[in-house]
């Protein structure tokens, strides 16, 4: 691993909702090219964590710093000025509009007529089945709407989504959770390709297996600070769930 | 596939029961069409103008198609719109609002259909005939029953008068004040109250009268310029402990709420609109009108009152004067209150 | 990978797919067709250009409520207020210019007049996206709050009075008919041209139907979600206030009472159109026909003389029917599409 300065730093930061501390201090960076594993239990604060990160919520103290600048990320749509793109657990789709218009979301082309952002219809169909063909998914129509497409399908898009838009920086929340064996592997595939075009990724995930298989390195949350931050290289799968439930912290860290 | 199939037969078929519902009976009369344009169906003196109508303008020939304008204006105008594409023999039309119509008045004029203003006057155009109670003269009478009460009371015309108004945009309501003021002032001892009861809404008459009546507990005589509008005011009295009398009561327009209250004792006087009459004047000269023929002024007997007809700046102008209904004479056939539209035979003007 | 719609197309071959897709995206307008063909054969005197001008003309003011609502529900929201906004807006110019009644016969020009209606509208419009996307309340019960308050506000504005005798050159918008086609009609095609244009081709149109689909998904990639929604609340205003300030030239003045029941209307069309009330979908055309199937009605009633009790009844169950006829266009279209 050569030494890069870190993409992505996260320093000292927490955030509460009411009396419940979600994340206590937490920090943890992220080299260009780097696949980071973010490990933890339920609650264990990834969620709230990659928000931050992606510019949904703001945190209650400590800084993020991005390409050595301290940012405030304010909005999703900061995030994506910065480079930042995140792939939801829960999906980012809107079921109503077809694969096209998903796929562009955010990101129309457009000719700019008398102010009206009129859009190019024809060219951004070509350019969603040229880069669903590239990551090798079959959605027979992209005019159809994506409340008639399956869950893997819309997996898919999500998938296509990042790897064809990339940024800096992806983080992917449990990318895996609605794929079957087949489209899991061709995930993991996509993974390793976004990092050769020195994109960093933040892959969240409960699969030891997968972190293990795609991961420079592994940070375990636990109970809202940072239980673990290690190489892959230098520690198993044994030890890591360890951290995660606590038992082998200590040892761990020593 | 068979499915969809069956389901568009089924709408096909929905689709020709409609028709075939809106078809119904068209049984033309020889002498034509005229349509009635009513502004609202939610109140009796317009239910009972519509039936009356059409009782009296068929047993004459035509056929009456009567439109309801549910109290718009807007829907009036379309409905105006509509009519004249169908080229009626003329349109009898009460306005929902006075001047908003004006546009759709001329249209029918220009397309040659004659247009009649039933009850409510139209000044700001011309239309072909107008046939309307007397309204300053329905004032007139009320001041002059109102005085009688007053005297019986006190011995001379001097007392309290609360006067409700209807909606102050009305002329109707304006004129019936202007007649009842303009007669009332020869008696200096009356105190006349005056407050309007906005979009001639019962619970705002009713809101009046209760407030009045605690702040001048001396009041002899509530006038409301119509008989729904005396239903809250006579429970407000009622709220109040007071017998029947106790507080008179006098309205005008006649309608059957009026002449049980009336029988009830709560009210004295009806000062009544008088609608059959008003209808026979349309029924009496629709040919003439119809048939584009010049009229001539003068008094004619429509229903046993005195109709006066006249040439105004909006037209010829037919006016019946309105009576006055009291215990006496409740039950009499003749108000239209009583809903007993009259079978006689319309007298046509030749 | 094995899809509803790959076996599908194993089933239906393309073209009769494609047709049956174009009829059931258009249902409206067949519905309509038939509707006019059926009253054109059935009733007396219907049958001519006349009549079919009155259709539209009277179509104007629930036409351009139907496109701000339209808006709105595809949006995910509700703008109740549309009505109310309307007839103040009818109420503020006339009472400006309108020289017997309540009218003030001040000598403002006819545009201007119009400038401060739709200015009105905007700020209504503005009000109601505000309180519900920062304040979070629903919009529901916002443009309820605006719907009972404005109508309010014309009655205080006017003291429960009409107001009539505009200036001619106002009048004149309802009245003039170059070519025979009436200028009420040329503005309604146009608003709905222009605003399909809108939501079918721009960016705008676009978020809106993203927003009513998914809020949270348009927000994550970075879409002004928050502005949207308020210039859609904006534009409802704006277009209520055009077809009040339009009531206004039509009925040479205004009522205190002018347009009621027309936001149920526009609630009807809309529905009629297919925008289903769930936000996200429905497209202007739909609507569009909506509208005029009800204008159809109404002026096919007007020309038999059927008893208007009628009116409610037909118009309550054709908003039933549009209804279950869309959950019928969903199952064909699960089934063959």
């Amino acid at each position: 691993m050569t030494v890069a300065e870190p993409l992505l730093e996260v320093e000292h930061i927490g955030k509460s909702f009411g009396p419940v501390k979600a994340l206590r201090d937490v920090s943890f960076s992220v080299r260009p090219g780097e696949v980071v594993a973010l490990l933890g239990d339920n609650g264990a604060g990834k969620s709230t964590l990659v928000k931050m990160i992606s510019g949904t919520l703001q945190p209650d103290h400590g800084r993020i710093l991005f390409e050595g600048q301290p940012t405030r990320i304010d909005s999703p749509a900061t995030a994506k000025k910065l480079g930042i793109e995140t792939v939801y657990q829960d999906l980012s789709l809107c079921p109503n509009v077809d694969v096209v218009s998903n796929f562009f979301m955010g990101r129309e082309l457009c000719h700019k007529v008398l102010g009206f952002k009129i859009m190019r219809e024809r060219e951004m169909q070509a350019e969603t089945e040229q880069a669903l063909r590239d990551i090798g998914s079959h959605i027979p129509s992209v005019r159809t709407n994506v409340e008639h497409l399956s869950g893997g399908q819309r997996q898919a898009i999500e998938l296509c989504r990042f790897v064809h838009w990339g940024g800096k920086l992806v983080i992917l929340d449990e990318p895996f959770a609605a794929l079957g064996v087949e489209q899991t592997r061709r995930g993991l595939e996509l993974i390793e390709r976004v990092k050769e075009r020195g994109i960093a990724l933040i892959v969240i995930t409960h699969n030891m297996l997968h972190a293990f298989e795609v991961a420079d390195r592994v940070v375990v949350l636990r109970h809202g600070i940072v239980a673990g931050d290690h190489e892959t290289a230098t520690t198993t799968a044994e030890a890591v769930v360890g951290m995660i439930t606590g038992n082998l912290m200590r040892q761990a860290v020593a | 596939m068979r499915n969809t199939l069956k389901g568009l037969v089924g709408i096909a078929a929905g689709a020709g029961l409609l028709a075939a519902a809106f078809a119904g009976p068209a049984t033309a009369q020889e002498k034509g069409t005229i349509f009635y344009l009513v502004p609202t169906l939610l109140d009796e003196f317009q239910t009972e103008s519509v039936s009356s109508l059409e009782k009296s303008l068929s047993s004459i020939g035509y056929e009456v198609k009567t439109l309801d304008g549910q109290n718009r204006s807007d829907v009036q105008l379309n409905q105006l719109d509509d009519v004249i594409q169908l080229n009626p023999k003329a349109i009898v039309m009460a306005a929902v609002d006075f001047d908003s119509v004006t546009p759709g008045i001329e249209k029918a004029r220009a397309a040659g259909i004659p247009v009649i203003q039933f009850d409510r006057l139209i000044t700001s155009t011309m239309s072909d005939f107008t046939s309307v109670a007397g309204t300053i003269e329905i004032g007139q009478v009320a001041a002059g029953e109102i005085s009688r009460l007053l005297s019986e009371r006190h011995g001379s015309v001097k007392g309290k008068v609360l006067q409700i108004l209807g909606d102050p945009g009305d002329s109707y309501t304006l004129d019936i004040q202007k007649g009842f003021e303009g007669e009332m002032a020869a008696h200096g001892d009356v105190e006349i109250i005056t407050k309007a009861a906005m979009q001639w809404e019962a619970s705002n008459a009713g809101d009046i009268a209760e407030n009045q009546l605690l702040v001048n507990d001396d009041i002899d005589l509530i006038f409301v310029h119509a008989a729904h509008l005396a239903v809250p005011v006579v429970a407000v009295l009622e709220a109040k402990g007071k017998q029947p009398g106790e507080v008179m009561l006098v309205s005008s327009n006649g309608a059957p709420v009026g002449l049980d209250l009336i029988r009830k004792g709560w009210e004295q006087v009806e000062v009544e609109q008088p609608l059959y009459a008003q209808v026979y004047a349309v029924a009496m000269f629709i040919d003439k009108i119809a048939n584009g023929e010049e009229l001539t002024a003068g008094t004619y007997d429509v229903l046993g009152l005195d109709g006066v007809l006249s040439k105004e700046d909006w037209g010829w102008n037919l006016k019946v004067p309105g009576a006055a209904i009291t215990m006496d004479n409740v039950d009499e056939s003749r108000f239209w209150g009583n809903l007993q539209a009259p079978t006689d035979p319309v007298a046509v003007v030749k | 990978m094995t899809t509803q719609s790959a076996t599908a197309s194993e089933v239906a071959p393309d073209v009769p797919r494609a047709i049956i897709g174009f009829v059931l995206d258009h249902l409206v307008w067949l519905i309509l067709f038939i509707v006019l063909a059926v009253f054109s054969a059935a009733i007396d005197q219907f049958f001519q250009i006349g009549i079919f001008i009155n259709i539209l003309r009277q179509a104007t003011f629930v036409g351009i409520l139907s496109v701000g609502l339209s808006m709105a529900i595809m949006a995910g929201h509700m703008d109740l207020s549309i009505e109310s906004v309307m007839a103040f807006s009818a109420m503020l110019a006339a009472l400006l210019v309108g020289a017997n009644g309540a009218g003030l016969g001040l000598d403002i020009s006819t545009p201007l007049t119009l400038l401060l209606s739709l200015a009105f509208g905007a700020v209504v419009g503005l009000g109601n996206g505000y309180l519900v996307v920062k304040l979070k309340i629903s919009a529901f019960i916002v443009t309820l709050a605006a719907f009972i308050g404005i109508r309010g506000l014309g009655l205080v504005l006017s003291g429960g009075r009409s107001v009539y005798g505009l200036p001619d050159n106002f009048r004149g918008i309802a009245s003039a008919e170059p070519l025979g086609i009436p200028v009420l009609v040329i503005l309604l095609v146009t608003t709905y041209v222009v605003f399909s244009f809108l939501l079918r081709r721009t960016t705008f149109g676009r978020y809106i139907y993203l927003i009513g689909g998914n809020i949270t998904a348009p927000f994550r990639a970075g879409i002004p979600v928050e502005r949207i929604v308020i210039t859609v609340f904006v534009l409802s205003g704006v277009l209520a206030a055009f077809a009040g300030w339009l009531l206004a030239a039509r009925t040479n003045g205004a009522t205190a009472n002018l347009g009621t029941g027309m936001l149920f209307e526009a609630f009807a069309a809309v529905v009629i159109g297919g925008v289903s009330l769930t936000g996200g979908t429905g497209r202007l055309s739909g609507v569009f026909a909506g509208v005029l199937l009800l204008s159809s009605i109404d002026t096919a009633i007007n020309v038999m003389g059927l008893p208007p009790h009628f009116m409610q009844v037909i118009r309550g169950g054709l908003v039933l029917a549009a209804v279950l006829l869309d959950s019928f266009k969903t199952v064909i279209r699960n089934r063959y599409l």
